[in-house]
């Protein structure tokens, strides 16, 4: 009851947490709702297979890699198996390989491959007109595309452009061939569809797979969704999951510091409720009470607007690339509550420090004619302020010699325990900053300097309650940017460094380009692929003699692996090298995208180059290997390339490809980027205005004493916002070591990860924009507080 | 020990900070309050009158010399046995500052029932605030109220939680005069009519004078001790303490 009373009376000062709370449960059910909602889709083209049967995927699922596919001759051995099963009416190996039909010179449509016509009997499909192609340059094509059968049409291959006549028209998208093309072309096996009248027994077809593949029936199926939509599925997985994780975190932290600040507000009440007799347990049962009655208020504000505005989130993040096309929304009745439970315990767990202190406020303090709490630090402050730092500290060290996305993900949480012990410590650290600050004016004969630098050092920690929102946005704006900036730096700059490209050639509207392209553009390439050592898949890339110069050789010779024998000669990376146990001389085993198997000979270690590729071959082998391998891009020595119209390709200059984010990735990268800084630090401006408004309205008295002693309205305002400036400064100084700590952690982990310097980048544009919004809205909303709050009105008018 | 006295402080001394700039704030106290007696305790500002009180109900511990309330001893309570003793047995009024904001008046006086969990009639309540004269401002909350108001909000407060002792620290110190009086003659009320024992620091002669007897403390020691007196007569034996001190 207590509890309730309170806050009936005080819900004016709680709005700006109980909003915060709100929009972190909206969040949180948006995130929650994406997050359920988001799984695997059968694509259509195998919708009418019973049961589908895939070969052993690697055991890394976020590699992200196609299976090691079976060769021709495996799949027709293992389909002709199959087929003796009862039941089962056809076996259909799929040979799918890159081709997209061209017209008027641009690429149409969504399909990215061709398959065999025997492969439509997958998808349900049959000829709507036309017949089935049967010559070598025969395609049938989707009806939807007003094709007449019989017409010319080009599809662009791997090979370049080529002309294929319409045999037919299919009622589904995709585009057939005959089945000896798509045998030939594809090399590789990675679907046989079964398909039968009746029911057919899953398990008697595993046990004709045996340990070569693995069967798929029902909803298993959507497992052989395309690896592009698993990965866009799997980061969209990462920026739903950081922003909840954000979310949270600063919730947290804001309802920390709006309680902490409201406890000291209601110092005397709280011994007076001592004093009459209430327990340590029941102060702090109320505090917990009230906290949790906030954030339900929060919690039903915020989970109907998630639940409105979900759908819209998700279509924007299909449009963004974040989710596949296939993505669709499913609303499960429990992800609200789950969200509205969260902020409730969100709201508990900033509240917990709050209780704490308050169940300690001694009840002598009813009768003491001044009730002022504003000791600066207590010792439990220290320790755990010291503490966050420690911890911090651990991070940074892990985030030295961690690897891959840990290494991120570290750095992040180094900088969240920073940002914790920053605010703990700031009460200690702040008087000495703002001394250090407001040094040069210190003999300036004005009252405002003075009564800043006096107001800082006796209301520590009001002052600090008011840097600490600060420092959290300014902290995790620079952080979140410059830790996008510097793991991106050194692979957009170091490419077209490595190559000395004047000018880049990359693909426009298509997946990669083709020989045609890449011959045409005349320039320095690589021909990415995949080697399978076992089932596990190996980066490889072809390069041809002309690439050699860029890589920087360790031992062996570089140019034998354009001689080709029996064995493939090959380089290898030396941390590869070193990582697997490969040396020169040594000879391995693997499986080839045509899923043969053949026999790595290492012919040299290279030391530096230009690709993320493990193990390099010729380019000419891994056309032989790999019929649909594409290039990324070709580095040019002279802008001016020509012959690219039709091929799917475009030139960029060297200058605009480093900073483009023509490459899908670098684009994702940083529209996330853009996500988490906007949200950190909304959440933290939110943070900011609340915290200001609710010290500037404790401060009505002192500014009442103030005008009293003769200062102008004027002077009153002037000192206001020199001591706001003065705080948002250390604050955001603050923010930005924080920051920059954890941004040293960051480059120094890559720069062990990469064997090479890595620049820390900070960006200096969102530390500006950051500081200057903290700035003007804290200078706003103590104006707004002044201006609202009935006492300071009077007082300035 | 005799049942008709409530508390009695026996040698109590308590000294603040560390030696060299330790203060004596308590210099060997020993006094007796009898069950159903109004006592005023006087002195200069500093001489210990607070401290007296604090040490009194087990708010601060003295540093040596013993304090009962009824049979038990302050010195054998834990934090949670003396905050239990606040609850059941000891009532307060204070300057200022004595309700709740959150809370009206009569949720005010019902507050240590509630923090006891002990039902309460609601009638009770409400005949205590009217026993003070505020029944028609039951439901206003301490911001409606003036000073004096709120003063006796808090004296019904104690009429129903029944405590041994109530202890005022100059409950009409920032009052006017006339709701100085109202406040005094609540407080005498509740001593005459309901056997209340009451133990009020002031340094209003006036306001002492509404006491049975008056004890003068100065410099952490009880110096002299006055019955009977009218608010003259306790002026000038107060000015010849303090120049005797
Ligand atoms: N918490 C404290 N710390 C240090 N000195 C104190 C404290 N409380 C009281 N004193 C000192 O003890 C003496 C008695 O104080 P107090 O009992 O408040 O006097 P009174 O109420 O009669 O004015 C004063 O000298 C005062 O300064
Ligand atoms: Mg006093």
């Amino acid at each position: 009851m207590i509890a309730l009373a309170s806050l009936r009376q005080r819900w004016r000062s709680l709005l700006g947490t109980t909003v915060t709370l709100a929009i972190a449960v909206a969040l949180l059910t948006i995130c929650g709702l994406l997050l359920t909602s988001a799984g695997p889709v059968l694509p259509d083209r195998y919708a009418a297979a019973p049961a589908l049967v895939r070969p052993i995927p690697p055991t890394d699922p976020e590699a992200f890699t196609e299976p090691r596919p079976w060769s021709a001759d495996q799949a027709d051995a293992l389909a002709l198996q199959l087929t003796g099963i009862t039941g089962v009416d056809r076996v259909v190996p799929e040979h799918r390989f890159y081709a997209q039909l061209i017209r008027y010179g641009k690429p149409v449509g969504e399909v990215a491959d061709a398959s065999g016509w025997s492969a439509a009997a997958l998808g349900g499909y049959s000829v709507t007109a036309g017949r089935i192609p049967e010559k070598a340059d025969e395609v049938v094509v989707d009806s939807g595309l007003g094709i007449a059968p019989g017409s010319a049409v080009t599809l662009l291959t791997a090979r370049g452009p080529e002309t294929f006549t319409v045999s037919g028209t299919a009622d589904g998208p995709g585009l057939w061939v005959g089945d000896a093309l798509a045998r030939e072309r594809a090399g590789g096996v990675r679907v046989i569809g079964v398909l039968g009248t009746r029911s057919v027994d899953p398990a008697k077809i595993a046990d004709v797979v045996g340990s070569d593949g693995e069967v798929l029936t029902g909803s298993q199926r959507a497992a052989l969704e395309p690896v592009a939509d698993a990965r866009t599925r799997w980061i969209g997985m990462q920026v739903l999951l950081a922003v909840s994780a954000l979310g949270a975190f600063v919730s947290v932290f804001i309802v920390a510091s709006a309680f902490a600040f409201a406890t000291r507000r209601r110092h005397r009440e709280l011994a007076l409720l001592r004093l009459l007799g209430a327990a340590p347990r029941q102060i702090r049962r109320m505090i917990h009470g009230e906290v949790l009655l906030v954030g339900l208020a929060g919690g039903l504000a915020g989970a109907p607007l998630g639940l409105a505005t979900a759908a819209l989130v998700g279509r924007w993040l299909v449009r963004t690339g974040f989710e596949p096309r296939t993505f669709v929304i499913a609303y499960q009745l429990w992800v609200p509550i789950a969200a509205i439970a969260a902020g409730m315990l969100v709201s508990l767990a900033g509240a917990i420090a709050a209780a704490w202190r308050a169940a300690r406020v001694s009840p002598l303090d009813a009768l003491r004619e001044s009730a002022l709490d504003d000791r600066p630090m207590s010792r439990m402050r220290w320790v755990t302020g010291l503490l966050a730092v420690a911890v911090a500290g651990l991070f940074g060290v892990a985030a030295t010699s961690a690897s891959g996305a840990d290494l991120g993900t570290y750095a992040l949480y180094a900088a969240m325990a920073l940002t914790t012990a920053g605010s703990l410590l700031a009460p200690a650290i702040l008087p000495f900053a703002v001394r250090l600050l407001t040094a040069p004016f210190a003999r300036d004969r004005g009252a405002t300097v003075l009564l800043v630098r006096q107001h800082t050092r006796t209301a520590a920690r009001r002052t600090a309650s008011t840097a600490a929102p600060i420092l959290l946005s300014v902290a995790f704006a620079v952080l979140v940017g410059g830790l996008v900036q510097t793991s991106t730096a050194s692979y957009g700059i170091g490419r077209v460094a490595a190559a000395g490209a004047a000018a880049v050639v990359v693909p426009d509207g298509v997946p990669g380009l083709s020989d045609a392209a890449v011959t045409a553009a005349t320039g320095l390439s690589t021909l990415p692929t995949t080697v399978y050592s076992g089932s596990e898949p190996l980066a490889a890339a072809g390069i041809s003699a002309a690439e050699d110069s860029l890589f920087t050789i360790g031992s062996g010779d570089l140019t034998a692996i354009h001689r080709p024998g029996p064995r493939i000669p090959i380089a290898v990376t030396n941390w590869y090298a070193d990582q697997a146990g490969w040396q020169l001389g040594s000879t391995h085993p693997v499986t080839a995208v045509d899923g043969r198997a053949y026999t790595l000979l290492v012919a040299a270690v290279v030391t530096k180059g230009p690709t993320p590729a493990s193990v390099l071959l010729d380019r000419d082998t891994v056309r032989k290997l790999d019929s649909s391998a594409l290039t990324a891009s070709v580095y040019r020595t002279a802008s001016g390339a020509s012959g690219l119209t039709g091929l799917g390709a475009r030139e960029l200059s060297g200058a605009a490809y480093a900073q483009s984010t023509a490459d899908e990735d670098d684009r994702l990268v940083w529209v996330f980027t853009v996500i988490l800084i906007a949200v950190s630090a909304g959440f933290g401006l939110l943070a900011v205005v609340n915290t200001t408004m609710m010290a500037s309205a404790a401060r009505a008295g002192d500014l009442r004493l103030l005008r009293l002693s003769g200062a102008t309205r004027t002077q009153v305002l002037g000192m206001l916002s020199a001591e706001t400036a003065t705080v948002v400064v250390v604050g955001g100084g603050l923010g930005l070591g924080v920051a920059v700590a954890a941004l040293a952690a960051l480059a120094r982990g890559l720069s062990a990860q990469l064997g090479a310097t890595v620049p820390m980048v900070v960006p200096w544009t969102t530390l500006g924009v950051t500081v200057g919004l903290c700035l003007a809205l804290a200078v706003l909303s103590t104006g707004a507080a002044l201006m609202f709050g009935d006492r300071a009105r009077r007082l300035l008018a | 020990m005799t049942s008709t006295v409530t508390v009695r402080l026996t040698a109590v001394r308590k000294t603040y900070g560390t030696p060299p700039a330790a203060v004596t704030a308590l210099a060997g106290v020993s006094a007796e309050f009898t069950a159903g007696s109004f006592t005023a305790v006087m002195g200069a500002s500093g001489s210990g009158k607070s401290t007296l009180l604090h040490c009194a109900a087990g708010l601060d511990i003295a540093d040596s010399g013993t304090v009962t309330i009824g049979d038990t001893d302050l010195a054998g309570l834990n934090e949670h046995g003396r905050t239990l003793l606040r609850r059941d047995r000891i009532g307060f009024v204070f300057q200022a500052y004595n309700l709740v904001g959150a809370l009206t008046a009569a949720q005010n006086v019902a507050l240590p029932h509630r923090l006891a969990r002990r039902a309460l009639d609601p009638a009770e309540v409400t005949r205590a605030l009217a026993e003070v004269g505020l029944a028609d401002r039951a439901g206003h909350y301490p911001a409606q109220l003036s000073g004096g108001e709120q003063q006796r909000v808090a004296l019904a407060r104690a009429l129903i939680t029944r405590p041994a002792v109530l202890y005022a620290d100059e409950p009409t110190g920032a009052l006017d005069s006339a709701s100085s009086g109202v406040v005094l003659r609540a407080l005498r009320g509740l001593v005459d009519t309901h056997g209340q024992t009451v133990v009020m620091v002031t340094h209003d002669a006036v306001a002492a004078a509404a006491a049975d007897r008056v004890l003068v403390l100065a410099d952490g020691q009880i110096v002299d001790e006055i019955t009977g007196a009218d608010p003259a007569r306790i002026a000038a034996r107060l000015v010849r303490a303090e120049v005797r001190a």
